[in-house]
């Protein structure tokens, strides 16, 4: 808000599978949401707000979502107050351009945060993959270090699969995935998205592995095609930068 | 092989009763090519050559075409395989090989699921999408205002900065 003009495909992804849980009833989620308004530090403000479950407001929207994007105010610049929403700030986001940014090691911690601090019955658990660490600065150029990488993608690749197979197939819930958007047209590898996924598949070797999700790339936003749901690549042994969450009790 | 004409134990009989067969004189090459004459052998030879050139395909042999080919239509020349000979040679030049590439990939483990819930368009219903605009559709203003006491109409309650944005 103030010169900010977007909330962050992160804080959005919570937000998204949140409402899922909703109108469905699943993870406790109750459909009559309380939320418990911050002040400008995040800490509760002494005022919650009960949203009804059937409020919208007129873009089609649920007004409780609209709520959890409260502004927060960060600092003033030439007189002008400078906000950010609610939840974006929680979860540490960053403007970067027009749109914000969060970053992977701060989308688990920021989310639970959030919603231990409006009571909510769900917590976000996950894998990402530590980009530019000190295995993969090293990699390449020191063959000692090159089996501790290998390693470290490896156990990301496996852990990617686990959570994939134990979400979507086991507990019947969707993720949410952290993927390159080059994958999509007009999309660039410049910027990563967080996006709820509903199918996933893995293909697992006994020495090799790899995993894709379905998401919908009509609801994303990001390019005008394809519409609908596509199946995005998300990693392998030694790919980049991406990772998977799970939203449940 | 050879025609009835022909008797190889005359040649043997003929030189065995020469004189001087035993010895380095050049009487027994005289007696060896008289004996040729008689016999035909030499007419036989002749003519077998002659056989021999009317039956082989006109082409000569190239350098680099196999010999299993001369009896029939010479092959085209495969330029990949001839610029490559000798040189590099495909991943899997033995049985063993192939076998063991073939029990590799029976290890893959292939799983895919999705959300019971998936609509019939394989989509999530419930997800309104990446909706990341505050100002649209969320309707919070540029300078919000934080009404505690009306949360819930506190976004309309904001200062529009632009004007013809929507109400305040």
């Amino acid at each position: 808000m103030g010169q900010n003009h977007a909330i962050g495909c992160g804080p959005v992804s919570v937000l998204r599978i949140l409402e899922v849980y909703r109108q469905r009833g699943l993870e406790g989620i109750p459909w009559d949401i309380t939320l418990r308004l911050p002040k400008d530090d995040l800490s509760f403000s002494g005022y919650s707000v009960t949203v009804p479950g059937s409020a919208r407001i007129p873009s089609g929207l649920p007004q409780w979502a609209q709520l959890a994007l409260w502004p927060v105010k960060l600092t003033t610049q030439n007189g002008k107050n400078i906000y950010n929403a609610w939840i974006s700030q929680a979860l540490n986001g960053k403007q970067a351009g027009l749109d914000q940014a969060v970053l992977p090691k701060d989308y688990a911690p920021g989310a639970n945060r959030w919603l231990a601090d409006n009571g909510l019955p769900v917590r976000v658990t996950g894998a990402y993959l530590r980009d530019f660490d000190a295995s993969f600065l090293l990699n390449p150029y020191i063959p000692i270090t090159g089996p501790i990488a290998w390693v470290s993608y490896t156990q990301y690749t496996w852990t990617t699969n686990g959570l994939l197979k134990d979400t979507i197939g086991n507990r019947d819930l969707p993720a949410v995935v952290l993927y390159d958007s080059a994958q999509i047209r007009s999309g660039s590898s410049y910027y990563l998205h967080y996006a709820p996924a509903y199918r996933y598949r893995v293909v697992e070797y006994w020495d090799w592995s790899a995993n894709f999700a379905t998401v919908d790339n009509g609801k994303e936003g990001l390019s005008p095609r394809p519409f609908g749901p596509i199946e995005i690549y998300l990693s392998d042994y030694y790919d980049l930068s991406n990772g998977v969450w799970r939203i449940s009790r | 092989m050879y025609s009835s004409a022909f008797k190889e134990s005359s040649l043997s009989a003929t030189l065995a009763a020469s004189p001087g067969s035993s010895g380095r004189s050049t009487g027994s090459w005289e007696a060896m090519r008289e004996a040729h004459r008689k016999n035909g052998f030499l007419d036989e030879l002749a003519k077998r050559w002659d056989r021999l050139i009317e039956k082989s395909p006109p082409v000569p042999s190239p350098q680099g075409l196999s010999p299993q080919s001369l009896g029939g239509d010479p092959k085209p020349l495969d330029l990949a395989t001839e610029f490559f000979r000798d040189q590099v040679s495909p991943q899997a030049t033995l049985p063993g090989q192939c076998l063991s590439w073939f029990l590799w990939a029976c290890t893959a483990y292939r799983n895919a699921g999705y959300v019971s819930f998936t609509a019939s368009t394989n989509t999530l219903p419930g997800d309104f999408g990446n909706q990341q605009n505050i100002s649209y559709p969320w309707y919070w203003r540029g300078t919000p205002k934080q009404v505690y006491t009306n949360p819930l109409n506190a976004p309309s309650r904001a200062t529009p900065t632009t004007p013809g944005e929507p109400g305040t």
